[in-house]
């Protein structure tokens, strides 16, 4: 079964900022009800919680989950179009020199994919964690 | 250095093909920070407070701000990319044709250039040539000067090895421009500095496109409008990725065109101005910040960025709802002491917002621009009070053709049959306004809004070349600005009184002292002939502590309803549905 991505230290300790928050502690501290959502989640796998599909941090996460999607497609369509570039290029620096920056823009859109997997897995975890509704959320964060 | 063989075999389409995806890549980062801004960050940050909050959002910023280093730079790739094999075609061609011609006089070409020709024998040579004496031992060498072979092989060998050389140079040249657009993946860096190196060592090798593209600043927005529109997708995107700063600003180009091309120029004109660090680029710096969030933000109807520069006091063109598709746009200059500032991101920037949701409502097809491309007086403690600038006429003289090309841009991009177009001047803007109307060419507008006016440098409305039917004039009675010299005497005797200290004396002296410091008759005038309509009075000079209170509501719905109504109805095109007020 596939498990919720766990969220960025950084994200969960802003929102409990006296608990100590690792990668390893389960994530959620849910309240009553929200763990249906997780539980639901999980078994969706990269799917929605239905219980909270309409709030804004749900939504954030569903735009960063397409926008992985979309990056990991983006990156193998580079790759292919950069396949056999070798042959009938022989003998030009620039044929080598593309080669040669290739690696640093792969090393940057694999770190905006990653970032795009891990708040897809944070902005889910928020917003189950307030079990959001609009109305919800919003009373839960004048406290 | 490139070989024939390597030339020979060259497949640019290689080139290409790595530059399309280059450029998809460019193009879906584009549309991925749209939904970052929009879905996420103003999603968030609008309903959302605290901790978790910011801690998202400041994640989510950087990666916007990673979409666009990606989308700019992946851009400047693809454009290198097509660039060199655009350009490798052409000597790879010359390379060829050499090689054929070589083929057809049974000439052998050798992979180090060099060319093996047939001797020509005696009896071939031309008939003097058989009449030199015999010399039986030895024939005379055959020299290039007298071989034909031998002449035509040298000639061959030249343009092989002219095109080699080509080859090698552009081969070199886009090697190294490629080489520059390394990058790592801190997510932290995007340097913008580093960007706009790139993007101007780029342009560099496109010099042919820069000077086209400094050559059609002068041209009718027509004619641009017709030059953008014959060229490709793939060129239109080319060039706009490698010039967005000229794109952007250039009139005639579509205005989501434009928006793109001036939101991708934008962290770079932030950076420069960054840099920069003086005081005049700091005050630009906070207003770009303004419209910058402005810009991200979610709006309704959109918002859309025409222009944006640091050249005098700074730039910035911005429409609420998209102007090609509108039927109706009004375009609005400021006056007085607006410049590319905070202020202006806030206040001045607002009021065509205002303007826009008021209009909509009579009619959706509706977009309103803000106008800041020309240098408005500045005033202000730090200029001055005695300040002359804002007295002459000058500025407005010199914005006034600028201006008019601007809306000549609207209507050349725009997709309606005949698009309503408003003008309006607040202020000193009314004056650039009503210089505009005195260009040669008069002004594109179907209607013109004059508010809080100290003249427009004419003295019927009629002279404004619309017709006095078209002419609408907003004067709010304790706008001490929107006073005519003809009145100045009853504002001396009151308002002068009222007005004491520093402000007091400036109005006195500079508003009011001399008939010269007036451009023109008071529009609100009977004598002028304009239709006047409704404003509120608005609050007396600094009775509220602000220095012309009544100067500055026209367009604000909240302070005087009537007023922004009115405004709305003729800019939506339903200007006979104003109230009205007698003319003074």
């Amino acid at each position: 079964m596939a498990t919720p991505p766990s969220p960025s230290s950084n994200l969960l300790q802003a929102f409990h900022p006296h608990q100590h928050v690792t990668e390893a502690i389960p994530v959620v501290m849910p309240r009553e009800g929200a763990r249906m959502a997780i539980a639901s989640a999980a078994g969706a796998g990269s799917g929605d919680t239905h219980r909270a599909t309409s709030g804004p941090w749900t939504r954030a996460s569903g735009v960063a989950g397409d926008l992985h999607r979309s990056m990991q497609e983006d990156m193998r369509n580079l790759d292919h179009a950069h396949e056999g570039l070798k042959s009938g290029t022989g003998g030009f620096s620039s044929a080598s020199t593309l080669d040669s920056i290739r690696s640093g823009w792969n090393d940057r859109l694999s770190a905006v994919l990653k970032k795009c997997r891990s708040l897809e897995g944070d902005l889910r975890s928020v917003g189950v964690e307030f079990h959001e509704n609009e109305s919800h959320t919003e009373r839960s964060f004048k406290k | 250095m490139v070989t024939i063989d390597e030339l020979t075999r060259l497949d640019t389409s290689k080139f290409s093909t790595a530059a399309k995806s280059w450029g998809e890549i460019s193009r879906k980062a584009s549309a991925a920070r749209q939904r970052v801004d929009y879905e996420m960050v103003a999603a968030l940050s609008k309903r959302e407070k605290g901790e978790a909050a910011s801690a998202a959002l400041s994640d989510l910023r950087q990666l916007s701000q990673n979409y666009q280093y990606i989308h700019t730079e992946c851009g400047l790739v693809r454009t290198a990319l097509d660039g060199l094999a655009a350009d490798l075609a052409e000597p790879q061609r010359k390379l060829q044709q050499a090689l054929d011609h070589a083929e057809q006089l049974k000439f052998t070409v050798r992979s180090n250039g060099s060319v093996e020709f047939p001797r020509v024998s005696f009896d071939q040579l031309p008939a003097p040539a058989l009449q030199q004496p015999a010399h039986p031992d030895s024939a005379p060498p055959l020299t290039a000067a007298t071989d034909p072979n031998a002449a035509k092989a040298q000639e061959i060998a030249d343009r092989i090895a002219s095109a080699l050389r080509e080859a090698g140079e552009i081969d070199r040249r886009y090697a190294e421009e490629l080489g520059k657009l390394r990058t790592n993946g801190n997510l932290k860096n995007t340097d913008w500095a580093d960007v706009a190196r790139d993007l101007k060592s780029l342009q560099a090798v496109r010099g042919d496109s820069a000077k086209e593209l400094a050559e059609r600043k002068g041209k009718p927005p027509r004619e641009n409008a017709r030059w953008w529109g014959e060229k490709s997708k793939e060129e239109q995107e080319r060039l706009a990725s490698l010039f967005p700063g000229e794109i952007g600003n250039l009139d005639g180009i579509p205005a989501e065109t434009r928006d793109r091309a001036n939101r991708d120029y934008l962290p770079m004109l932030m950076d420069k101005l960054r840099e920069d660090g003086s005081d005049d680029a700091e005050t630009k710096l906070a207003g770009l910040r303004g419209l910058s969030e402005k810009l991200t933000a979610r709006n309704d109807p959109p918002l859309l960025l025409l222009g944006v520069g640091d050249e005098g006091h700074g730039r910035a063109i911005l429409s609420y709802g998209n102007p090609d598709t509108s039927k109706n746009v009004s375009a609005y200059v400021p006056g007085l002491g607006t410049r590319l500032d905070a202020d202006f991101a806030d206040g001045t920037v607002a009021r065509a917002q205002q303007t826009a949701s008021t209009a909509r409502r009579y009619n959706a097809s509706t977009a309103s621009v803000v106008w800041l491309g020309y240098d408005a007086p500045i005033t202000g403690t730090d200029q001055g009070w005695n300040n002359l600038d804002v007295m002459g006429e000058g500025r407005a003289k010199k914005g006034a053709p600028t201006y008019d090309r601007f809306l000549e841009s609207i209507r050349a991009t725009n997709g309606n049959e005949h698009p309503h177009v408003t003008a309006i001047g607040h202020s000193y803007g009314s004056l650039t306004v009503g210089k505009a109307s005195q260009e040669p060419s008069g002004i594109p507008a179907d209607d013109i809004i004059i508010l809080g006016s100290p003249g427009v440098g004419v003295d019927k409305a009629e002279d404004l070349g619309v017709g006095k039917e078209h002419v609408f004039v907003g004067a709010a009675d304790n706008d001490p600005v929107s006073w005519a010299p003809s009145k100045r005497d009853t504002i001396l005797g009151t308002g002068g009184v009222l007005m004491g200290g520093a402000l007091g004396g400036y109005v006195a002296t500079e508003l009011f002292g001399d008939d010269k410091n007036w451009f023109g008759t008071d529009p609100a005038s009977k004598e002028f002939g304009a239709q006047r309509f409704k404003v509120n009075d608005g609050p007396a000079p600094l009775i509220h502590g602000d220095f012309m209170p009544a100067h500055s509501r026209y367009f604000d719905p909240s302070r005087d309803p009537e007023s922004a109504k009115n405004i709305g109805l003729i800019v939506s095109g339903h200007s006979k549905e104003i109230t009205r007020m007698a003319p003074r």
